[in-house]
């Protein structure tokens, strides 16, 4: 859907209240935001939550799996309890897409299916991956097209990449992923969809990256292991346009999904090794 | 002793003072620092000072399209925001597919912020996908010239470098861009994105060929992600050289009296 931008900036809950309340309020719609994290940090469930909160209020949600297979990503959100019925799958998962079609990769990328819903690709999904192993790889040219293709069939109000990570690790030196991921966040800001797009946390030392500064905002996620128990936390490092919580706040798995209490602080004994990373000049 | 030279209001005042009464007029200035870390913020309130001193005043817009800077910022600063002239300087969708020699290149005209469109130019109803540095470069030229531009912002450079040039070559490209930016006698901004450990030092080309370089930090103390600021060079001036704290606040960046309580500089 296209956002007239003479609105004011109308605010998008994630599905997280206490993130929410960190974000001022809300994502602002129709931008773009960056969802970084360690690996097993919670963002795949995070981006589960502002999905579903976008089916609860009845829009249109699409959630293009690229680093997992739909049918591992269905079983998760359907453990929190959750209909994953209404969520729209674009199935980029390197090992699946494109069994029908071959060809050159822009051919295939602008011929394949288009997305379907979550709760009909688990069965697809397992057999596609016995004979993607002769495909090429998935491209951000490819991702481009195909996400293109499915906003001309259908309008969203909600998309997740879920993630970038694996795109740019086998990304070729002869496409710029400069160039091309942010081509991507522009097609998204230009359609008006509020998107969150997953990347893992930069290492240190690491040149930034170019999705982190055309974002419109940046909400990162950690895990840590100590005292023998793993400790998540969550913090937004960059919300433009609006004020937003600049302290690390603890975030919980449970039975019903991710907790983040905005009025707590990091236990002590935690908050010293994640303040490791980021030091004092 | 320098000689005494006017001084540039940076529109930040613990900034100026941090800088002895401002920039000197006519060079090059880096503003380092990690997203989030309020670049935009203090680059615009460089422009705003000139625009309420009567000055014509440019922003190159690379990281995002000008109608999304103003809906950021236009509420933060009012009215002598809208007659800050702007830029866009952001690629359109990618097309891949072959486009003929001739359409590699694109025109765009400078325009106040009161007059911009308030949508994303959508990509479709444009015919030339590409912008080269040389574009930007020649952009920049006219609008210099036909509107007697006094300051500067370019937002940011690392996005020109990254999306407008080829990465074996970006030391090259930075170079020549910044001598051309300090052949055009206004005083220049240029923002240049990190991540949070810094990468950038004295023997980067952006340090080399900038007159002096401010420098964003972001920090974690006590559960809380605090900013400062630093003047790391500034040529041919006396300087503060201790990190600041900065706030961030619903008028603008403000850089607070007192000293943050770590050592910095030297």
């Amino acid at each position: 859907m296209r956002m007239l931008s003479l609105r004011g900036l109308d605010r998008v809950s994630t599905g997280i209240g206490g993130l929410d309340e960190m974000l001022d309020g809300g994502l602002i719609a129709g931008r773009t935001y960056i969802l970084s994290g360690d690996a097993g940090s919670g963002r795949s469930t995070l981006c589960a939550h502002f999905l579903m909160e976008g089916v609860k209020n009845g829009e249109e949600v699409l959630y293009v799996t690229i680093d997992s297979n739909p049918a591992d990503i269905s079983a998760n959100i359907s453990s929190f309890g959750w209909d994953t019925g209404k969520i729209m799958i674009l199935n980029a998962h390197p090992r699946v897409r494109e069994y029908k079609v071959r060809g050159s990769l822009i051919e295939v990328s602008s011929t394949s299916k288009t997305a379907a819903a979550l709760k009909d690709t688990g069965d697809k999904g397992k057999a596609g991956q016995q004979q993607a192993s002769n495909q090429a790889d998935l491209s951000l040219p490819s991702l481009q097209l195909r996400i293109q293709k499915e906003f001309e069939d259908h309008s969203y109000d909600r998309l997740v990449i879920d993630s970038v990570v694996s795109l740019k690790l086998l990304s070729s030196e002869e496409i710029s992923w400069e160039l091309g991921i942010n081509s991507i966040i522009r097609l998204l800001s230009e359609e008006g969809i509020t998107a969150l797009v997953v990347a893992d946390n930069p290492k240190p030392g690491e040149a930034v990256r170019p999705e982190f500064f055309m974002s419109h905002g940046i909400i990162k996620t950690c895990r840590l292991t100590a005292n023998g128990r793993v400790y998540r936390s969550i913090y937004v490092e960059k919300l433009r346009a609006s004020a937003h919580d600049t302290q690390m706040r603890p975030m919980m798995i449970t039975s019903k999904g991710l907790e983040v209490d905005s009025t707590k602080a990091m236990l002590p004994e935690v908050l010293a090794s994640f303040a490791q990373k980021f030091p004092r000049p | 002793m320098a000689p005494i030279i006017r001084r540039i209001a940076t529109g930040t005042p613990g900034l100026d003072k941090m800088l002895k009464g401002g920039l000197l007029p006519g060079s090059v200035y880096s503003l380092v620092g990690p997203p989030g870390s309020g670049k935009t913020i203090l680059a615009t309130q460089f422009l705003l000072e000139g625009v309420k001193r009567g000055e014509n005043t440019l922003l190159v817009a690379l990281d995002e399209a000008p109608c999304q800077i103003r809906e950021n910022l236009g509420s933060m600063f009012g009215v002598s925001f809208d007659k800050i002239m702007v830029l866009d300087g952001t690629l359109e969708l990618r097309k891949y597919e072959r486009t003929p020699l001739r359409d590699v290149s694109i025109v765009r005209h400078a325009e106040a912020f009161g007059k911009v469109f308030p949508e994303i130019p959508r990509s479709a109803d444009l015919r030339n996908p590409e912008i080269t540095i040389t574009a930007i470069q020649e952009m920049i030229k006219v609008e210099v010239r036909d509107h007697k531009i006094s300051r500067i912002a370019i937002d940011s450079i690392t996005a020109l470098l990254y999306f407008m040039t080829p990465s074996g070559e970006r030391n090259v490209f930075l170079q020549s861009f910044l001598r051309f930016l300090s052949d055009l006698n206004a005083t220049t901004i240029v923002t240049i994105q990190e991540s949070d450990s810094p990468i950038l030092d004295m023997t980067s080309i952006e340090y080399v060929m900038s007159r002096g370089v401010v420098r964003m930090h972001r920090w974690l103390q006590n559960n809380d992600f605090k900013l400062g600021i630093s003047v790391d060079k500034f040529r041919g001036s006396e300087h503060d050289e201790s990190i600041k704290r900065v706030k961030i606040t619903p008028i603008g960046l403000q850089v607070l009296e007192k000293q943050s309580k770590i050592e910095g500089g030297k």
